[in-house]
């Protein structure tokens, strides 16, 4: 059991520095008067990832990455203009003198298997899209679009399986819940309050600030574990008394050093910890009542981390909602096959080594605690 | 405090705090304009100080004054302006029309230049030290000639080098065996420079290799030739700085703004990828 948490603790600080490994881009691609034009766009970390750090050759690794065909033929591939770093984001010109009728990123997925790639293709008056993942890495132009419900279905399946900061959170939130009807109702909660900013950021309602939100995502991590030490501990206030003023000093800290959360941020941050601290000092019948609608709060804030992929991609323009939706399921039935498998090991843990649980509940909870902050000083100290 | 009282206050707490980090997790839309923005045109912004230097374009000092059709049809010019600036560059005119590409860029060379910045006194006599050759006047020389109208009369040229020979003075011998030349060069100390219109490119080259008193030739001038004779050489003092202050200055910024140049078009270089098609124009 403690060589498992060893595992898990090592495996989740590994991945501290980008909590989801998936790498997204997205390009669009003119085929007209017998040349292919393009502009590949990514997060800049995505490229510097790609390219190993500065110096790279640009058109080498493009062409490394990137293969175009027209007639059976390879099409040369060059840079008109150099790759360009546009608030965050590298633009890549590409372009070849000839019609592709193929395109393929066969490369980019040998050097990045869990990349994810929405390629849009006009030709003539049409616009096609096509999901292009490790499974079907390139695309002949004719073919039927690829970009709907199907393909965002599993990107939302992928997405949630390799966002260690989200499985963290449910992970968290077991150990808070431990009630399986409390439970359902609190991940309940937290799917409504992801799907509704997932929604609203995707479609472009609102625009979430991911330096802000991406230590909220952390934040409510350490939290929710620190929510179920104060209802255990047998020194309530005194715990309550020593997170809030942790939660203080964080905040002090953040704003002498880069000020990467607004005040009203840390403002919300404090009176939320002695809100839910506070009711959980009430015992453990209000907390678990009030639980599920602070899930919804919680959701809010993952959702719009979820927001983050749809934007880095883009969602089909002929298929928006229907993609949304299939993205959107896809996380759910992530998390519902991660939370299955959390309770079956959970179950068959309490079957065949209970005398452990006394033990190893309390290392797990400070396993998740320490990633939680981790990832919290890492994206506001450390960014 | 009664229990649900407190209860229903902390729960209030918790809620107002998540409204307050998700609201605080959001960005803030984006401005249709900026305060400094009077109007934004396909995500191009026309800021104040371009409208206000066009009102006072079109009103001069009577902008202030402007009624408020007038202030429209003045943003109004502005943003149809900014509409066929786009168009054109989406139309790819800089490419296409040497007129707007040779505009493109003066302007380019104007902008780069620009950031050349004033030198000081102390620059400007340290620079004048260092190239005071360039700006001392360049020698002058008293010359006389001897012309042979036809470069085929051996007897004339037998005569004039034997004079030569015997040393017979130049003036003697130009009077006796010289003949009538258009091209003959005034007695007064002139510039090399002058000079080579009057004697042409091998005479004027000759002189700064000759002493004074002595005499070379014959030169090919036309159908005839010419005896060249040094009569004089004028070295004249570099110019004190601030007479030649002005010059100091120009030749300073023609050096600066070439290294301006050379610099911005290097780093454009360094980013830039530059395929000669089929080694045209490469080294061989």
């Amino acid at each position: 059991m403690m060589r498992f948490l060893s595992v898990l603790l090592l495996l989740l600080f590994t991945t501290g520095a980008h909590a989801h490994t998936i790498g997204r881009s997205s390009s669009d691609w003119t085929v007209a008067d017998g040349a292919t034009k393009g502009q590949w766009v990514m997060a800049s970390g995505e490229w510097k990832s790609l390219s190993g750090g500065q110096g790279a050759d640009a058109a080498a690794l493009v062409k490394s990455f990137l293969y175009l065909e027209a007639d059976g033929q390879a099409c040369p591939l060059t840079l008109p203009v150099p790759p360009r770093d546009r608030d965050g984001e590298m633009v890549l010109t590409i372009s070849a003198p000839c019609a592709a009728d193929r395109i393929s990123f066969e490369g980019l997925f040998k050097a990045a298997p869990t990349h994810v790639h929405l390629l849009r293709v006009t030709r003539g008056a049409g616009q096609t899209e096509y999901l292009l993942t490790r499974a079907q890495p390139d695309v002949s132009l004719g073919a039927e679009a690829t970009g709907g419900f199907g393909p965002y279905l599993h990107l939302g399946i992928f997405h949630i399986l390799e966002g260690f900061d989200h499985l963290a959170f449910l992970l968290a939130l077991m150990l808070a819940v431990r009630a399986l009807r409390p439970l359902i109702w609190c991940i309940t909660g937290f799917t409504l309050g992801h799907s509704i900013t997932l929604a609203l950021g995707a479609l472009g309602h609102v625009a979430p600030n991911s330096a802000v939100v991406e230590p909220l995502i952390a934040f409510t991590i350490a939290f929710t574990v620190a929510d179920w030490a104060v209802a255990r501990s047998a020194a309530p206030k005194r715990l309550m008394t020593i997170g809030l003023l942790a939660v203080a000093g964080l905040a002090l800290a953040d704003q002498l050093t880069a000020g990467i959360l607004p005040p009203v941020v840390w403002a919300g941050l404090l009176l939320m910890s002695t809100g839910i601290w506070g009711i959980s000092l009430e015992g453990e019948e209000k907390a678990v009542r009030i639980l599920p609608l602070v899930t919804i709060g919680f959701g809010l804030i993952h959702g719009f981390g979820f927001v983050g992929v749809l934007t880095d991609i883009g969602l089909p323009v002929e298929s928006r909602v229907l993609a949304l939706f299939g993205f959107n399921l896809g996380v759910e039935v992530g998390q519902l096959l991660f939370l299955g498998a959390a309770l079956g090991a959970f179950a068959l843990l309490k079957r065949f080594a209970s005398r452990l649980l006394p033990v190893a509940e309390p290392v797990f909870a400070m396993a998740i605690l320490a990633v939680g902050l981790f990832w919290f000083s890492e994206r506001v100290f450390f960014t | 405090m009664a229990s649900s009282l407190k209860t229903k206050l902390f729960a209030a707490s918790a809620f107002v705090g998540i409204a307050l980090a998700v609201a605080g997790s959001i960005v803030a839309p984006a401005k249709t304009q900026t305060p400094g923005g009077v109007a934004r045109v396909n995500g191009h912004e026309i800021t104040k100080a371009e409208y206000d230097q066009a009102l006072k374009a079109y009103a001069g000092s009577a902008a202030d004054a402007l009624d408020a059709e007038g202030r429209k049809a003045v943003l109004d010019k502005l943003i149809n302006e900014r509409l066929l600036i786009d168009r054109a560059f989406a139309l790819g005119l800089p490419e296409r029309d040497a007129k707007v590409r040779q505009a493109i860029l003066s302007a380019m060379q104007e902008f780069i230049v620009a950031e050349v910045p004033e030198p000081d006194d102390a620059t400007l006599r340290a620079f004048y030290q260092a190239h005071q050759a360039e700006f001392t006047p360049p020698k002058q020389y008293a010359v006389r000639t001897l012309f042979i109208a036809d470069s085929r009369d051996r007897v004339r040229l037998g005569r004039v080098e034997a004079g030569l020979k015997a040393r017979v003075s130049f003036a003697e011998l130009a009077s006796k065996e010289g003949q009538a030349w258009d091209g003959t060069p005034p007695k007064a100390a002139l510039p090399e420079g002058l000079l080579v219109r009057k004697l042409g490119p091998s005479g004027a080259a000759a002189l700064p290799t000759m002493k004074v008193g002595e005499t070379m030739g014959p030169f090919e001038a036309g159908h005839g030739v010419y005896y060249l004779h040094l009569a004089d050489v004028k070295a004249l003092p570099a110019p004190a700085f601030e007479s030649a202050r002005t010059q100091v200055l120009a030749d300073w910024r023609r050096l600066k703004n070439a290294e301006a140049m050379k610099a911005y078009i290097a780093k454009l270089r360094a980013k830039a990828e530059i395929d000669r098609q089929g080694g045209e124009g490469t080294a061989p």
